[in-house]
C-alpha cells in the first residue's frame, strides 16, 4: 500500500502534489502528466517525453571534433 | 508563464546529447528537453553531419540515427530547422565570409533570435556574438 495524504480541492479543481511526491517522481515546473479517470479513482503519471528513448542509444559510437570537420569538408567540399 | 528558452545545437552537441553520460553540461540540457524547459533547435547541416560519420559504421548505426530523427520529428520542443530562404537572406546581410556551414548555424541562431548555442567551437562567440555553451 503506497503513502495517502488528503487533499482540499479548490475552486478551480486544483490539489497540490506533496512535494516529496514531486521530487521521487522528478515532477518539476513545465513536467507533463496525464490523468487517469476510472470510476471513482483518478491515476496521475508523468507523461514520458519521446527523446528519453533517445538517451543512451549513440553510446557504442563516437563523434570526434576530428569527424566534425571531415563531415563539413564532406558537404561543403572545403 | 515564462517565455520558453531556444537553444541551436551543433552536431558534435547533438551526437553527445544522445548518450547516456554525456558532459554534466549536456546532461543538464536532456533534463530541460525531458522537462520541457527549452526548444531546441537542430539544423539539418548538423544532422547530415552525424549522418556522413555514422553512414560508415554500419547498418545499425543508421538504423539508431533514423530511429532518433523519428524522435526528434516528433518531440514537440524540437525543431528540425532546414536551410532555407530565411536563413539565406540574413546570410546576405553578412558584409564578410565565414565557413558557410558555420554561416548557416550561425543565422538560424538568428532566425530563432536567440544566443544560445551548444557548440565546443569558440567561433560562434568570436565572430557573431553569440553565447556557446560548451563542456
Amino acid at each position: 500500500m503506497g503513502e495517502k495524504v488528503e487533499q482540499k480541492v479548490s475552486s478551480n479543481g486544483r490539489v497540490v502534489i506533496p512535494k516529496k511526491w514531486r521530487e521521487k517522481m522528478d515532477l518539476k515546473d513545465g513536467s507533463i502528466i496525464e490523468l487517469e479517470y476510472d470510476e471513482d479513482l483518478i491515476k496521475l503519471k508523468k507523461k514520458k517525453h519521446p527523446f528519453e528513448d533517445c538517451i543512451g542509444s549513440l553510446d557504442d559510437f563516437e563523434f570526434t571534433e576530428e569527424d566534425h570537420e571531415n563531415a563539413k569538408k564532406s558537404i561543403w567540399r572545403i | 508563464m515564462p517565455t520558453k528558452k531556444y537553444a541551436v545545437l551543433d552536431a558534435v552537441a547533438l551526437f553527445y546529447l544522445q548518450k547516456k553520460n554525456p558532459p554534466k553540461v549536456l546532461q543538464n540540457l536532456q533534463q530541460e528537453i525531458i522537462n520541457r524547459r527549452i526548444i531546441v533547435i537542430i539544423p539539418t547541416v548538423a544532422i547530415s553531419e552525424i549522418l556522413w560519420k555514422l553512414r560508415k559504421e554500419g547498418e545499425k548505426a543508421l538504423r539508431i540515427l533514423k530511429e532518433d530523427y523519428l524522435i526528434w520529428k516528433k518531440s514537440n520542443n524540437i525543431i528540425i530547422d532546414s536551410f532555407d530562404a530565411e536563413i539565406l537572406e540574413k546570410m546576405l546581410e553578412l558584409k564578410q565570409s565565414y565557413e558557410l556551414h558555420d554561416e548557416i548555424i550561425a543565422m538560424t541562431c538568428h532566425k530563432y533570435k536567440t544566443k544560445i548555442i551548444y557548440t565546443k567551437d569558440p567561433k560562434f562567440k568570436d565572430f557573431w556574438d553569440l553565447n556557446p555553451i560548451s563542456w
